[in-house]
């Protein structure tokens, strides 16, 4: 690839290789200069040397020749020669110019024939012992130290002008050097900023090419690419012009995305300020609902002084109070309940009323319970065996009414329990007497009866017929006063309020039917007629079916007991509807009507406000001599107004008497007690 | 020749207990009188058998009529099924309840009823049963 980077790499090595060889030659020719002079120095000092050398061997000739030291002598000669040698190999070389080595030529030859004379002296010496007079040789020889002196003074002269000059064309050539060197630096440098130039103008053209794009790119115009000379190039730059349009059209598909995005945004936008603005309504209610808040909080911090005043007088009543939640779990409790269960409040919470103190009833009980005040949200009413914490047994009313909020729903529940031991026990008594009273008196009454019953048989005797008759009236008696005692006995059962009313889903017409055939006897003996009407259709009805026979009987029967001879008498049972108003009364709600209407007596005017009470009998009921006890329309008003029935009556002397009982749809109302009237 | 049938009175009041007495042998009954419980479990085991009893309610000494009824009813008793006439003049609904689970005949009220028709039923018993026991 035609990389910018290996271009400037290549660009630098070439002229930094150039500087370098330059730099090298330099040197190096600097380098052979010096060492030519170094060298020529040399030779001096070593001419010198031969100089002081040959100087030494000649006058050590001068004087040798008149001594007979000789090896002094020898060692130097011996020593000449190797300068000798030594020169030629100095001067063997072809740089020196002529006249030096004329002049060396010149020594050399002097220095021969020194040699030779000195050598031949020496055989001489050695030979002969002596020294032939003086040789001629050594004359010569002596001529020729002065010539060798001279020469070698001489080559010394030349060898100081060579240095010279070679000292000055040394200093030419480096001056020359020093030229040469700096010329090559300029060139170099300049060199280099040529480089410098062409390559950044490489770079830096499509480097602002690029800029003034992304520029006018930021500016929003995405319509450019980058030059088409520019992505054509294979190096750096062109990868970066590709990328770069690379990066432009992506960046173009980007900002599509995100206008629409941002129209996206702009509506979620106003969906946002719109919920904003109803936030801050929101917030408007809020603020106003807490000034109410507060405002209820002043008003129910009152109301906590007036609770704590109840709060305090129900802790406080004799009677066990246990508030629950809808499930009946104890969440409040009064002190009586410590007093009267032995457990104390704090046990008896958070636990099912009741599971502490309770004796376990059967089952159908508690269904009743839960029935009544769950299902059918009423009050319930009951007695129940409870089992106090030190294992006492004793017998309870309790009493459970459930308190339902605005929408109907069950808050809790408020269960009193009474601890009725000892009214049960006072009731017990109370039967018991009423029950003892009862035999205590009925005891003679039988005696009388069985008795008179058997003599009027004639199992004493025969009796004649005005015995018979007397023995019929002391009967008749008896019955009456058994009648009385039976009365009154239901009368002080009614006063003791210790009756019962037990309500059963029972047919009212099957039980006038049956009272109805039970009275037409007595009916049909006065010769009276007897009738019994009624709807058709008429439902089962919650009724005490005794207490109610009771009700018949007596209406029936008085109706027929005080009509004349062949009267008639009508027994009515037809449903009525509320709010009607029967004979001066209304009648409180859908109800059925019965009443029984005869044609006889009637009540006086004067005497119908007493009708009612107890023992009474009307004037004109008693001179008619007609048997009674007065007591019977007492008990049965006491038994219809106990069970929420109505009963009146309207009657004319002379013309008849009707008795009215209405009797709801809903059937007569429980009532808890401890004896049946009999 | 049927033999005469043996009726047991406990009464504890003597004018009445006469009476019935008088009343059952005109009828034609052999009578044992007894005017507590105890006194009439002894005439129970010195008499052979018993055909029936006449029982009022009240009695001499600690127990009552219940108690007779239920002596009688118990377990194994060999007296278990001698018909039992109550009669009383306690006419609590509650003790005739307890007297006719205990399992006795018939509940008469004293004062209500005639001898006559009491002894009669007495026969009637005996009379639908075709024979004594």
């Amino acid at each position: 690839m035609n990389s910018i980077r290996s271009k400037i790499i290549i660009a630098f090595s070439v002229v930094i290789t150039i500087f370098v060889s330059l730099v090298a030659t330099v040197f190096v020719v600097n380098f052979n200069l010096v060492n030519n002079y170094k060298k020529i120095n040399e030779n001096i000092i070593y001419e010198q040397s031969l100089r002081d050398d040959v100087w030494d061997l000649i006058e050590i000739s001068y004087n040798g020749f008149n001594t007979n030291d000789y090896t002094l002598y020898y060692q130097k000669l011996e020593e000449v020669k190797e300068i000798e040698n030594k020169l030629d190999l100095m001067f063997s070389s072809s740089s020196i110019n002529q006249e030096t080595k004329f002049a060396y030529r010149s020594v050399k030859n002097s220095l021969n024939v020194i040699i030779d004379s000195v050598e031949k002296t020496k055989f001489d010496l050695e030979n002969n012992g002596q020294i032939l007079g003086v040789s001629e040789s050594f004359q010569d020889t002596v001529l020729r130290f002065d010539f060798v002196k001279q020469n070698i003074t001489n080559l010394l002269i030349l060898e100081t002008k060579n240095i010279a000059e070679t000292t000055q064309g040394i200093n030419k050539i480096q001056n020359v050097l020093t030229y040469t060197v700096s010329g090559i630096i300029v060139f170099v440098l300049l060199l280099v900023i040529f480089f410098v130039i062409i390559f950044s103008k490489k770079i830096t053209t499509p480097v602002i090419n690029l800029s003034e794009i992304s520029k006018k790119i930021s500016e929003g115009d995405l319509n450019l690419l980058v030059d088409e000379t520019l992505i054509k190039r294979g190096d750096e730059i062109g990868q970066l012009s590709i990328s770069f349009n690379i990066m432009i059209n992506k960046l173009r598909e980007k900002i599509s995305d995100f206008d629409l995005s941002n129209k996206q945004l702009d509506n979620k936008v106003k969906e946002l300020s719109e919920a904003n603005s109803s936030f801050e309504r929101s917030q408007k209610a809020v603020i106003n609902l807490l000034d109410d808040i507060s405002k209820e909080k002043e008003f129910s911090d009152s109301l906590v002084k007036d609770l704590e005043k109840f709060k305090l007088a129900v802790d406080n009543v004799s009677d066990h109070v246990v508030i629950t939640d809808s499930e009946g779990i104890v969440i409040y409790g009064n002190k009586a309940i410590e007093r009267i269960t032995g457990y104390t409040v704090e046990e008896s919470l958070g636990k099912k009323a009741g599971a502490l103190w309770r004796k376990p009833m059967d089952q159908q009980f508690y269904q009743d319970l839960w029935d009544t005040i769950k299902n059918d949200k009423q009050n319930f009413m009951g007695e129940v065996t409870n089992i106090r914490k030190n294992g006492e047994e004793y017998q309870a009313s309790i009493s459970i009414s459930p308190v339902l909020d605005a929408g109907g729903n069950i808050m809790f529940f408020v269960g009193l329990e009474k601890d009725i031991t000892k009214e049960k026990e006072v009731d017990r008594a109370k039967t018991e007497f009423v029950s003892l009273a009862s035999h205590q008196l009925r005891t003679p009454l039988s005696t009388i009866n069985w008795y008179t019953e058997m003599l009027i048989s004639g199992d004493a005797g025969e009796i004649n017929e005005d015995q018979k008759k007397y023995l019929e009236e002391i009967y008749i008696g008896n019955q009456r006063m058994v009648e009385l005692v039976n009365a009154l006995l239901n009368v002080s059962r009614l006063e003791l309020g210790t009756f019962i009313i037990e309500p059963e889903l029972s047919d009212i017409i099957e039980l006038g039917d049956s009272i109805t055939k039970e009275v037409r006897p007595l009916a049909e003996k006065r010769k009276q007629v007897l009738e019994f009407i009624h709807d058709e259709g008429i439902e089962k009805i919650q009724i005490d079916k005794q207490l109610l026979r009771i009700v018949f009987q007596n209406l029936l029967s008085n109706s027929i007991k005080y009509t004349q001879e062949e009267g008639s008498i009508k027994f009515n049972i037809h449903k009525v509807k509320g709010e009607e108003i029967i004979s001066g009364t209304r009648i409180k709600e859908d109800s059925l009507l019965i009443y029984v209407s005869d044609n006889g007596y009637g009540i006086t005017k004067n005497q119908q406000d007493k009708i009612f009470s107890k023992l009474f009998r009307a004037d004109n009921i008693r001179e008619k001599d007609t048997e009674g006890t007065g007591l019977g329309l007492y008990i049965i008003k006491t038994i219809i107004d106990n069970s929420g029935g109505q009963i009146w009556f309207e009657s004319e002397e002379d013309k008849g008497t009707t008795f009215f009982i209405a009797i709801p749809l809903t059937g007569m109302k429980k009532r808890e007690g401890s004896k049946a009237l009999s | 020749m049927e033999e005469k049938k043996v009726v047991l009175v406990i009464e504890d009041e003597r004018p009445l207990l006469e009476a019935v007495k008088a009343k059952l042998e005109k009828s034609g009954f052999d009578v044992i009188t007894a005017r507590s419980v105890e006194e009439a479990f002894n005439h129970i085991e010195d008499v052979p058998f018993i055909s029936a009893v006449w029982l009022d309610h009240y009695l001499l000494g600690k127990e009552n009529g219940l108690d007779f009824v239920v002596r009688c009813k118990e377990e194994g008793s060999k007296y278990k099924d001698i018909p039992i006439f109550v009669v009383s003049n306690t006419a609590s609904p509650d003790k005739v309840q307890q007297y006719i689970q205990l399992g006795v005949n018939k509940y008469y009220t004293k004062a209500e009823k005639r001898l006559e028709d009491i002894i009669l039923d007495i026969k009637e018993f005996y009379g639908d049963k075709g024979c004594s026991i």
